[in-house]
């Protein structure tokens, strides 16, 4: 009602299109400091997000919970008056088909109680507890059921219940004067996959693993990152790299490589908007626009950016349905789930890991320069590989490869797949050069 | 909101709107009273109504023209050690509110060690001084500052890309607990910044500047942010990659600023050194770096854009020595971080939002002026890197480690700058890194950002003079 009260006053009082995006749920959040629960807190809210045009002029405003969307309507429509044109702006977008696909909405999510999530984590919390060098376990747990409809005067009239989850550990751990941690992370729409426990030793295991650690100096070396350390690599080919926006202002190292070959032949990357319970999944992107699968790079060649309605009509084609939005937001290009389909490629961990010198990467936070495509960053959590076995942990080491080189070198894809924020995929494996204090 | 008032110019709207946070103290007290017939220990009712502005131009094309209200009163509640949180969207749903946030609380009472609310109260009134409140400027003026940064930069031909954005908010916020503390505190901030793309023979490169402050438009006047961004742009078109490994290192006042935050400031943080997720956990009073290194975290810097009077717990702001003279002095505090580690309250209890209770955070933090000079730290450099501009940092403070990323740099032969490099990640250890820091500059200067920790991101600035490190680990090729 909210929406439609909008776009109905922004046309009355003269805006030529009109659209309302809102969303309105709740988030349950349980924060977990030395092992006991420390805050819970537990949120309802509503946001409303509003689009007007008058020509090519564009006008946007938003408010968390309106009483109406009358005045968020009118603020749009005073926005798209003060704006001066947009030449590649081709109005709002038109509806299209949606067919509604399942894995998006978990009822145990939906009606979780704060007592429900508060014991989840706890299990998690309890499970990292592997050893008495696990000094401090913190952790968080969001999760989230809203509804997000979208309404426009061109006919896009579409809503979806959702549901999503994450959790986030962090465990320090202790040896005489030896100080280590790790982290660990899930995500997703569905609470059958949390495994809590599961979650809760790795990251426990990982914390007394890292005590035990050494440096390095400057050698080139196989790395295999593992999938958790690739969130902002793999996803960011497509999310950013392959971006049309970026693509089109020419900001992105592929800007001018569309049909060219820019991996190994044996490699395709594709982002699917449609596999059911992971979090990147929906039925329709944040204009409305049914979602799919896009095959970005094809055996090696990069096929097709993603799109959203705007960079879509700039170039005559159709939206590849990643518009991305918060209520407070316009929409923006964003990738889905995102992965690297190498059927020749594949190897088991044990085969992955077999080399006689290099060093696994379990977490990384760092993200490659859109520009140029090169990665330098900080391997977080890592680990020497010495003869097929992984020995100490790394300090102070840092790992630099461009992306293009990195395409090209894979030489293997591990079998031990996840799903985890806009990535699904196993471990894979390249060589870059890695550095460290010596 | 009725039609007339609607009508009328826009200062006005704006101050009707703010009256409809400040009218209402009485129903924050009574929801305080039901919060404590409850039984909790504490309760704290936080009102808050924001307004925004963003303006997004792209090679000279307005591609958003947007603003934004969000009103909320979250109340938190304390009961014997465990915080319950809830938020009302209306005064009518304060009630519900209320007794979310104590059940909550009850339910995180199972917290083993308990928390007495022994704590300071504070009453006042709060307003950034503004020359230029941006609510009561018109669109044009806006577009004006920002086709000026435009305009300095499209004067480059080898300029691909132009990205000016402009950013304004103000923040009205009531904080009053049941310990007496009343207050108000309005904040605005703006912010400019200017991402510039250049291109040459299949390189692109990019470069970034900003400025923004606590105040009016009178911040974002006279500024070449647009030059600035687009001259480094173009000096990266020819930039090698950097060398991997250890190098003694010159670190610019923008990039030295993000490295203290990250390298120290994290680690600082009361909670973090709470939750044994902190190296500096028990370090109080130790040598933890070089005695020409202070850092400081000022919130009652006039001005910045992390300034600030009162926290978000209603607590008054206080600049505070972290390290004086390479010892650890401080710990930057909240109301409950202050009582548990039995230190001083600083009023760096901050939240990103209404729907986020506070957490322990940064607001102005810096490395304070030396004596040298840049021209003699690089003099006595044989083989090292200048790396300047600051792309973003992160930390894990329990481990100890750090990484920043330097926009690029320069490498250093014989005291002199010989070779542009790109963009480089740098790591290092909290605990060794500031004994290795051999040279701090007399040319402070300060730099606004944004800083993130569990999902919340607030305002801050970081800052320092040109510093020099005896090695750091360089991730080159």
């Amino acid at each position: 009602m909210l929406g439609e009260d909008a776009v109905r006053i922004a046309l009355t009082e003269g805006a030529e299109e009109a659209e309302a995006f809102q969303v309105r749920g709740r988030t349950i959040s349980i924060s977990v400091e030395k092992g006991a629960i420390k805050t819970a807190s537990s949120i309802r809210f509503t946001g409303l997000g509003v689009r007007v045009s008058l020509g090519n002029k564009l006008g946007f405003a938003y408010a968390s919970n309106p009483r109406e969307g009358k005045d968020v309507g009118e603020e749009a429509l005073k926005n798209a008056k003060a704006a001066p044109p947009d030449p590649d702006f081709k109005g709002l977008p038109e509806p299209r088909p949606v067919t509604l696909m399942e894995g998006l909405l978990d009822p145990k999510i939906k009606n979780l109680s704060v007592e429900e999530a508060s014991s989840l984590l706890m299990s998690a919390i309890e499970s990292s507890r592997v050893s008495p060098k696990v000094v401090s376990v913190n952790g968080r747990l969001e999760a989230s059921y809203y509804e997000i409809e979208i309404y426009s005067s061109k006919g896009t009239d579409v809503r979806e219940e959702r549901t999503s989850f994450s959790v986030f550990l962090e465990v320090a751990s202790k040896d005489g004067d030896r100080r280590g941690s790790s982290l660990d992370f899930a995500d997703g729409r569905y609470l059958g996959h949390l495994k809590p426990e599961e979650l809760g030793r790795n990251a426990g295991n990982m914390a007394i693993k890292v005590l035990d650690s050494t440096t390095i100096g400057v050698e080139e070396l196989p790395v295999i990152l593992e999938p958790k350390a690739q969130v902002n690599i793999i996803p960011f080919l497509v999310d950013s790299a392959a971006n049309a926006e970026n693509i089109q202002y020419g900001r992105s190292f592929l800007s001018d490589k569309l049909g060219k070959e820019i991996a190994d032949n044996r490699i395709s990357i594709v982002d699917d908007g449609r596999i059911p319970w992971a979090t990147g999944s929906s039925s329709f992107d944040d204009e409305g626009i049914p979602t799919r699968k896009t095959c970005v790079i094809e055996r090696g060649t990069f096929r097709s950016p993603i799109y959203n309605w705007y960079t879509a009509m700039k170039e005559g084609k159709e939206s590849t349905g990643n518009a991305v939005r918060g209520y407070n937001k316009l929409p923006m290009v964003g990738a889905h789930t995102v992965s690297i389909e190498a059927p020749d490629l594949k190897m088991s961990r044990g085969d992955l890991l077999d080399v006689k010198r290099g060093i696994l990467v379990s977490f990384t936070f760092d993200t490659p320069n859109l520009a140029n495509g090169e990665f330098s960053g900080l391997a977080e959590t890592a680990f020497l590989v010495e003869n097929g076995e992984i020995t100490k942990s790394l300090r102070q080491t840092n790992m630099a490869f461009t992306l293009m080189d990195m395409l090209k070198s894979i030489d293997g894809i591990g079998d031990d797949i996840i799903t985890v924020q806009s990535l699904r995929g196993g471990s894979i494996r390249f060589k870059a050069k890695v550095a460290g204090p010596g | 909101m009725s039609k007339q008032q609607r009508k009328q110019p826009l200062r006005q709207i704006i101050t009707v709107k703010i009256a409809l946070l400040i009218k209402t103290p009485m129903e924050l007290e009574k929801a305080i009273s039901l919060a404590l017939d409850e039984g909790v220990d504490f309760v704290e009712v936080r009102e808050e109504k924001s307004l925004h502005t963003v303006i997004r131009v792209v090679d000279g094309v307005v591609r958003e023209f947007s603003s934004g209200n969000e009103y909320r009163i979250s109340v938190r509640s304390l009961f014997e050690g465990g915080w319950g949180f809830g938020v009302a969207s209306s005064l009518e749903d304060l009630e519900k509110a209320v007794k979310d946030s104590v059940k909550l609380a009850k339910l995180s009472s199972k917290w083993p060690e308990r928390v007495e609310p022994e704590w300071p109260s504070f009453a006042g009134k709060f307003e950034t001084k503004s020359k230029k409140p941006p609510w009561e400027i018109g669109p044009e003026e806006k577009l004006n500052l920002i086709k000026e940064q435009d305009d300095q930069a499209r004067r480059y031909e080898r300029v691909r890309n132009r990205n000016v954005l402009y950013l304004d908010s103000l923040r009205d916020v009531r904080i009053m607990n049941s310990l007496g503390t009343s207050m108000s505190q309005r904040i605005s901030r703006v912010r400019m910044s200017a991402q510039i793309y250049a291109y040459e023979s299949g390189i692109t490169e990019s470069a970034f500047e900003s400025k923004a402050g606590a105040g009016g438009l009178e911040i974002l006047e006279g500024l070449n942010l647009g030059e600035e961004a687009a001259r480094r742009a173009i000096e990266a078109l020819a930039a090698k990659p950097s060398p991997p490994g250890k190098f003694p290192s010159i670190l610019d006042p923008r990039l030295a600023g993000v490295f203290i935050h990250e390298a120290f400031g994290h680690a600082a943080e009361g909670d973090s050194v709470l939750s044994d997720q902190s190296i500096l956990t028990g370090k109080i009073g130790q040598s933890v770096g070089s005695d020409m290194v202070s850092v400081v975290d000022d919130p009652t810097w006039e001005g910045l854009y992390g300034s600030y009077r009162y926290d978000d717990e209603g607590s008054e702001a206080k600049k505070k020595y972290i390290v004086k003279d390479g010892v650890l002095t401080s710990f930057m505090t909240s109301l409950e971080s202050a009582y548990r580690l039995k230190t001083r309250l600083t009023g760096n209890a901050r939240s990103m939002s209404y729907d986020h209770p506070p957490l322990v955070r940064m607001s102005n933090t810096y490395i304070d002026r030396g004596d040298w000079t840049f021209e003699e730290m690089l003099s006595e450099i044989k083989e090292g890197i200048y790396a300047i501009g600051a792309v973003y940092g992160y930390t894990d403070p329990a481990k100890g480690q750090f990484m920043f990323k330097a926009e690029g740099g320069w490498l250093i032969k014989d005291g002199e700058l010989k070779e542009r490099l790109r963009e480089v990640a740098i790591a290092g250890m909290t605990l060794e890194i500031l004994h290795n820091v051999d040279a701090v500059g007399k040319d402070l200067e300060m730099d606004p950002g944004t800083c993130g920790k569990h999902g919340q991101f607030v305002p801050v600035t970081t800052g320092s003079p040109h510093i020099r490190v005896k090695e750091l680990v360089f991730g080159g090729r």
